[in-house]
């Protein structure tokens, strides 16, 4: 059953989106649900989308529960992002490296942690043009979550920078030329 | 006998039997368009392909269009350099979106009717701030190959309009290109099934005027497994004034193509390929060459590529991938199709290498 915008409150609809996610990946890909158990179970985190905060846990509940709240504000967050850069990504005017290395990606954790997660993005990229159940996921994120966007910017493809070099220009030169 | 309008209803139909519950969901079915101003340069490629059956299956739309660097965002022209703005989409495909007699698909911002043999297409992509209508009707000898060839696992089937009436406009960010008469236009078909991954071809098409002002094209079509170590027959097709003047088929033609030295990231159309591919470091086609010969004719053509943009086409079966490149620029011809030797006085093509 779809969710209606006008029946509920932003975290509800970003709750609502985030389960259905795990439940497209739990029936649809192995692999994918591989790593999702291995970022999410007995953990905890606290996930942002356009400053709407909710905090995630997951444990092994009849084999794997999700559980999704409305987080308090003096939580930490552990990842962050816009639904202006998921679409940037999604268009492939930015790559997921570049969005981590100038923060429109941001995470907290640790880096087996991090390397999965984003080892989960890329398989769930690959997937995003030929799975139904992700296209339909993602238009109903369009609808749902980001039903007022602005069109982005069109530039022409010459200018795709995929940042596959994003990471090491990140890093301040003294840390780099070992000044420090 | 087959009248030329009956051959293009049956180039145009389309082919994937959707309508049967047991309609495998490797078919595919494409209209491509590629439409060209001598004057300005600037090039468009629009293709609407149709994968496997409503419901699982999908709608992909793909648009190119290159331009002299700054025509779209800039107040300054560049003649000598130009740049490629594109999207590519997929949407899903459900039950009722197409009828198919007549041809009409109307879905998520596109309405693309194929009515009498005649071509009405609008598209709208609000999230990159493009929209187009064209509209269009053949005016050469078509080409259409009814028996489908063996490819890859499956089969393919297609049919070439190397000539295309066509009018209308597109706009990109706040500037509009309009298309008039004197554009070449182009359209060609291919369905079948097969899986990508597995396949590729070659294939182009060629727009001169000679120092007489005839008007010639040119479309070659050659397939390929993703390796080239299986290579099936070339075939040319040569048009005068819009009419068919010859065909070469197999050893009769050479394609041959140089690469660039160094190794580069190449441009990847928008999508979400970009970030699995964004690491690539490769070589790039430069030119590429064809000679072809039988015992009355020769035609020599040098391609120069001036653009490169590539488009990587995921499998929804398997874990594979398609890459096409997509060349465009300048050639020359020389040949003696006719009673004289001819050189081109102007020409462009659009290539695809694809593997």
């Amino acid at each position: 059953m779809g969710l209606n915008m006008q029946h509920t409150t932003p975290e509800e609809s970003l709750i609502y989106l985030l389960e259905k996610l795990v439940e497209v990946i739990r029936y649809e890909n192995g692999y994918a649900w591989e790593l999702m158990r291995a970022i999410t179970l007995d953990k905890s985190a606290v996930i942002q989308l356009d400053r709407i905060k909710v905090h995630i846990r997951a444990n092994a509940t009849n084999g794997y529960t999700f559980i999704a709240r409305t987080a308090k504000p003096e939580e930490t967050i552990h990842f962050s992002t816009a639904a202006l850069t998921l679409r940037k990504v999604l268009a492939g005017m930015s790559t997921i490296d570049k969005a981590i290395a100038d923060g429109s990606f941001f995470i907290r954790s640790s880096f087996e942690n991090s390397l999965n997660m984003y080892k989960l993005t890329i398989c769930l990229l690959s997937e995003a043009s030929v799975n139904p159940s992700l296209r339909r996921l993602w238009e109903e994120f369009l609808r749902v979550w980001d039903a007022e966007k602005q069109p982005l910017h069109l530039s022409s493809i010459e200018k795709q920078h995929t940042g596959y070099d994003a990471f090491i220009r990140c890093i301040p030169r003294s840390v780099s030329e070992g000044s420090i | 006998m087959i009248l030329e309008s009956r051959l293009h209803s049956l180039m145009e139909e389309f082919k994937i039997p959707f309508h049967n519950p047991f309609c495998p969901e490797d078919w595919k079915d494409w209209y491509h368009y590629v439409l060209y101003d001598p004057k300005s340069r600037v090039r468009i490629l629009y293709n609407i392909c149709f994968n496997g059956k409503p419901g699982p299956g999908y709608v992909t739309d793909t648009l190119f269009v290159t331009v002299p660097k700054g025509f779209i965002d800039q107040p300054v022209i560049d003649l000598n350099e130009e740049e490629t703005f594109g999207f590519a989409r997929n949407r899903q495909w459900e039950p009722g979106d197409l009828t198919t007699h007549p041809l009409h698909y109307k879905k998520h911002q596109i309405d693309f009717r194929i009515i009498s043999n005649v071509l009405s297409l609008r598209v709208e992509n609000k999230e990159t701030n493009t929209a187009f209508h064209f509209h269009g009707a053949p005016i050469s000898t078509p080409v259409y190959v009814p028996e489908p060839a063996p490819y890859g696992r499956g089969f393919i089937g297609w049919g070439v309009m190397a000539g295309y009436q066509m009018s209308g406009h597109i706009q990109l960010n706040n500037r509009t290109i309009y298309i008039t008469d004197d554009w070449y236009c182009y359209h060609d078909r291919n369905f079948g099934r097969f899986n990508w991954g597995n396949i590729g071809w070659t294939w182009f098409v060629i727009s001169t005027t000679d120092h007489e002002n005839v008007k010639w094209a040119y479309v070659l079509h050659q397939s390929n497994n993703s390796d080239y170590t299986k290579e099936g027959a070339p075939i040319l097709f040569t048009y005068r004034n819009d009419k068919l003047a010859k065909v070469f088929i197999g050893d009769t033609v050479r394609i041959q193509v140089s690469w660039s030295d160094d190794h580069s990231i190449p441009p990847i159309l928008p999508g979400s390929m970009a970030s699995l591919f964004s690491d690539r470091n490769i070589r790039n086609p430069k030119q590429l060459s064809v000679y072809a010969q039988d015992e009355l004719h020769t035609i020599a053509m040098t391609m120069d590529v001036t653009t490169h943009t590539e488009l990587i086409v995921p499998d929804s079966e398997q874990k594979a991938y398609t890459f096409i490149k997509e060349l465009s620029g300048e050639v020359k011809v020389s040949q003696n199709i006719g009673e004289k030797q001819t050189e081109s006085k102007e020409g462009f093509f659009y290539a695809e290498l694809c593997h």
